[in-house]
């Protein structure tokens, strides 16, 4: 309870019907002073906007919210700001420097304007874009042509004359991305460079935006989950469980222990996978080729064991609202165990080649450092945010599916530096192993799905067998699982961070909004704060290190 | 001016020694992407032909064929000489080398060098280190910005390590007193022990890590490291012209492997049974070999560390050692 | 013997001369179409990039070439010395020595004023 704002604003503030505080557009910026420094919600884990218009009992047609989580990252509090017809509120970047890129996103995608802020201009669509495309008046099918890329240089200016750069004589403007070899994915970062050394660094994103919010408004909740795959494609199956949680929430359902423990066994797997791409990637980017193939293998028999059991190997879609497609098959714990062997080797080697490498050390040591309270401020979490020695996962701080249970470490970094970023991915693969082996031994017998009918699918003979059960499963795939209204925010530790998704239901199939709070995203926008200073050659491993996965980043 | 036999020796030689460093060049980049693979724990290239031998062939036709494609902007006589210019200085190189003992052939003692002269190792190093105008110009005319800063990481490298270089092999020459190869290798005619890797061990590290600088290999591999700068200097060449600076690359480690294995490791004498010819063979391929492993074991350095290595650490090393050397010799 | 040798390098340089003009010749084979985005700079796949590759490189590149001319050209004066290290003896070995120890304070002042460090 945030004690020191609720006695402060005793008057202004109410509590809405869904748990947010609500208080009034002019006071927002007092009111997370106080929150920040009495009450100690020094975390902005996210903020976006609501659009009533097909609403029509709200007052006012926009709603901002802000997601905040104090310092033991276990309680998140939601405020909510309705916005005038002005459609303009004061920006907080200067409290939260990860409000930045938030606010820019909440103007790309609802047209807000927010006073003070210091570089409002589209993120995730095209600057010749013309609307906003959140905003429920704007068709889902109308598309728009672009194809002229941003200079950057109204970006780029300004931020070098803050750092007192006048004369561009001696810099060479370069871009690194958004095809580049080591651009993971499309991801474009603009900078100016003095011999190699990178003075001003920008990053611009979204040239993978396909509008995944937009595309579950029209869609029923289980259809939603094979978008979800496409979000964080190194593990689509977190993001799976992510987005079946958040729904699972606003039902009120609790699932079967069995389907919980699956969901631990194939989420660490997942973050195994995920953390062996990104390692991968990052030692090759440091030109120690062979690693790449020593951590990738072992992905490939992970990746052979969930085409075995969800039918693909990237996007899984395995999970449902309420449970998951089906049950693990005979002989799973055999290849299983098979995957964790592989992993331990392939991750073994490695370490063999690179732990006590000299070259390794001095490439990565005291490189792209991130100070712990900088890391807060810019809302990074997961390994990136454990690397700087912040103690904050999720499974532990806010467990969910009996994590609390389980006898695992969280592993941390010192410095925030690319190193620890990637020892701290080593140590996480070696505990998710832990984890799943517990799991593993104590999964209990069971169904897999909850057993209420209008969440779940009926068993086949039941479909055949009986008008009920062949009635049922017609009026969930015909109409879908039916929410009831809310406006909710629930996560989970991602294989990057938190991820977490926060959906207004309205009591239809469809959700009225889905909003996902990608953990590269907030990452990515303190990239650029992290390179500058240092060479080309630190800035690439800077990336890798941060695991940005442009999937989730653009949405 | 010059005898006509003397002519006719030099050109057939030359024309040897240039089709088949060519070849071998070539042949090293498949036992490169083969020796890569073992260690990476796959197979390489193993579809075309036995064990993807032919690999090779269709490499080479694709590249012939390829289409030669000029940028706007680019400066273009300076960017279509610069591959030029790179696989010629590594070829000119080896006029100096000795690969093999001589020999007698239809009665016909032949020498395998081009030309035996008294400097070689001078010119061989002065003539490998006009190489680096190749990478230069090719990023300086290519009027792109990677390459620019390839053709700058080259020119930071290349004089960071040519220091080292020249002051490491000071310390053999002052044990030998020749700069031919040929008496260097003469030298160390008494078997393993006679090699001058254990007089000289700490100038035999320098020179080995000068080399891998030279040669552009892994760990100092920074003037095109594709994570970084794309492909550094020869971002805008395709086709034949960027097979030329490849060639050229390769051309250069071989002729560092033979250099190396004169110098220090006892050259083309015989040992035991084995011939001093097959021996030379053995020690090259060994070297080459070696770079292969280090590729395939470490990361690379960053070019401000490649410097810092060179000025900061070898230099200072090697001025040490000639004069540890000079005090143990007189 | 330097004739022979300079003999020798024209050969050579002839030769690998020859070598890409035949390759050159070879790259008719292929085949050719010349379209207008084929030849565009490349810099990550933006089309209009700003400035050029000709503005003015970092003086840390000149300074770093004015010291290696200066002690590659010292090490020249070392060969010489190396090769008649004998003859030349203890007075040519502490004559080098005091060249060595100029050289050494040389690269410590270098070292001390960072001309060597990037940043």
């Amino acid at each position: 309870m945030p004690k020191a704002f609720l006695e402060r604003f005793e008057k202004e503030v109410s509590i809405d019907a869904y748990g947010a505080y609500k208080l009034d557009a002019s006071l927002i910026l007092q009111a997370l002073h106080v929150l920040y420094q009495n009450d100690g919600y020094t975390f902005l884990v996210d903020m976006t906007a609501i659009d009533y218009l097909h609403q029509p009992s709200a007052l006012r047609r926009f709603a901002i919210v802000y997601l905040l989580r104090d310092r033991l990252f276990s309680n998140v509090i939601t405020l909510k700001i309705d916005v005038d017809e002005t459609l303009a509120i004061d920006s907080i970047a200067s409290l939260f420097k990860s409000a930045n890129w938030a606010e820019r996103e909440i103007w790309d995608q609802y047209g807000i304007h927010f006073k003070n802020h210091p570089n409002l201009k589209r993120i995730l669509n095209h600057k010749e874009f013309i609307g906003h495309p959140l905003r429920k008046d704007y068709p889902i099918t109308q598309g728009q042509l672009c194809h002229k890329s941003d200079d950057l240089m109204d970006e780029m200016t300004p931020r070098l004359k803050r750092k007192g750069i006048e004369s561009h004589d001696a810099l060479m403007f370069l871009n690194l991305g958004p095809a580049h070899p080591a651009s993971h994915g499309t991801i474009r970062t603009f900078v100016a460079l003095e011999s190699e050394t990178i003075r001003c660094a920008i990053s611009e994103i979204g040239y993978l935006h396909r509008g995944f919010e937009k595309s579950c408004e029209n869609h029923t909740y289980n259809q939603i989950i094979p978008y979800t795959d496409r979000l964080n494609y190194c593990s689509a199956i977190l993001n799976n469980i992510a987005f079946a949680h958040a729904v699972e929430g606003i039902l009120g359902i609790e699932l079967p222990d069995r389907a919980q423990f699956i969901r631990v066994i194939i989420g660490e797997l997942s973050r195994m996978i995920d953390h062996l791409v990104c390692l991968a990637a990052i030692l090759v980017d440091m030109g120690a080729l062979t690693n790449y193939w020593y951590l990738y293998n072992p992905r490939e028999s992970v990746y052979d064991l969930l085409s075995k059991l969800t039918g693909a190997r990237l996007t899984n879609s395995y999970m449902r609202i309420g449970g998951m497609s089906h049950d693990l098959y005979e002989g799973f714990e055999h290849d299983l165990h098979v995957c964790l062997k592989a992993i331990d080797t392939g991750v073994g080697d490695t370490l063999t080649l690179i732990e006590h490498n000299r070259i390794f050390h001095d490439r990565t040591q005291n490189v792209g450092i991130i100070s712990q309270e900088e890391a807060i401020n810019r809302s990074l979490s997961g390994p990136n945010l454990r690397a700087c020695g912040v103690a904050y996962d999720l499974r532990v701080n806010a467990p969910y599916y009996h994590y609390e249970s389980f006898d695992f470490d969280m592993a941390l970094g010192s410095v925030g530096d690319v190193y620890d970023r990637i020892m701290v991915r080593f140590e996480e693969i070696r505990q998710s192993k832990r984890i799943i082996e517990q799991a593993m031994k104590r999964l209990p017998q069971g169904a897999v799905c909850v057993a209420d009918r209008s969440i779940s699918l009926p068993p086949k003979h039941e479909v055949y067998g009986n008008i009920e059960g062949l009635m049922n499963q017609f009026k969930l795939v015909f109409e879908g699982v039916k929410v009831p209204p809310s406006e909710s925010y629930r996560a989970i530790e991602g294989a990057n961070g938190e991820l977490g998704f926060f959906i207004v239901s309205d009591g239809s199939p469809k959700p009225y909004k889905v909003k996902v709070r990608p953990p590269c995203f907030y990452a990515m926008a303190a990239y650029p704060s992290i390179i500058e200073g240092g060479m080309i050659a630190d800035a690439i491993l800077s990336l890798g290190s941060l695991n940005i996965i442009a999937g989730e980043l653009d949405r | 001016m010059f005898d006509t036999a003397v002519i006719i020796e030099t050109v057939v030689k030359a024309v040897i020694v240039v089709a088949v460093i060519a070849a071998l060049a070539g042949f090293a980049t498949f036992i490169e992407r083969k020796v890569l693979a073992f260690m990476q724990r796959r197979l390489g290239p193993m579809h075309v032909g036995p064990y993807g031998l032919l690999q090779l062939a269709a490499d080479g036709i694709k590249l012939f064929t390829k289409e030669d494609i000029i940028p706007q902007n680019a400066i273009k006589p300076i960017f279509m000489i610069a591959p030029v210019i790179a696989a010629t200085t590594a070829f000119v190189a080896m006029a100096a080398v000795p690969y093999f003992p001589e020999f007698t052939l239809f009665g016909y003692t032949i020498h395998p060098i081009i030309s035996d002269i008294n400097v070689a190792l001078l010119y061989v190093m002065g003539v490998a280190s006009v190489g680096i105008y190749g990478p230069l110009l090719a990023g300086m005319s290519s009027a792109n910005k990677w390459s620019l800063l390839g053709a700058a990481r080259a020119v930071v490298q290349m004089l960071s390590f040519e220091v080292v270089s020249g002051l490491s092999v000071l310390a053999p020459i002052m044990m030998i007193g020749s700069l031919s190869l040929i008496d260097i290798n003469d030298a160390q005619t008494g078997g393993i022990g006679d090699w001058l890797i254990w007089k000289q061990p700490l100038a035999f590290v320098l020179f080995a890590i000068a080399g891998f600088m030279e040669t552009n290999r892994a760990p100092f591999d920074t003037v095109e490291f594709e994570a970084e700068i794309v492909a550094g200097y020869a971002t805008e060449y395709s086709g034949m012209r960027w097979g030329l600076f490849f060639i050229g690359e390769y051309a250069n480690m071989i002729t560092i492997s033979v250099l190396v294995s004169i110098i220090f490791m006892g050259g083309y004498n015989a040992f035991w049974f084995i011939p001093g010819g097959l021996m030379m063979l053995l020690k090259v391929s060994f070297w080459i070999f070696l770079f292969l492993w280090v590729r395939a074991a470490w990361p690379h350095v960053r070019p401000d560390q490649l410097m810092w290595v060179c000025w900061k650490v070898l230099m200072p090393l090697s001025v040490v050692n000639i004069v540890i050397t000079g005090f143990a010799l007189l | 013997m330097s004739e022979n040798l300079f003999l020798a390098s024209c050969i050579v340089a002839f030769l690998t001369l020859f070598l890409p003009l035949l390759f050159l010749a070879s790259a008719r084979l292929g085949p050719r179409s010349e379209t207008k985005n084929k030849h565009m700079l490349y810099e990550s796949g933006i089309s209009s990039p700003i400035g050029t590759s000709e503005g003015r490189m970092s003086a840390k590149f000149y300074l770093i070439a004015i010291l290696f001319v200066l002690f590659d050209v010292e090490i020249i004066f070392m060969f010489p010395w190396a090769l008649n290290l004998r003859e030349l003896g203890f007075l040519g070995l502490f004559e080098m020595l005091t060249f060595i120890l100029l050289l050494a304070a040389g690269l410590w002042y270098v070292y001390r004023i960072k001309a060597l460090s990037w940043q």
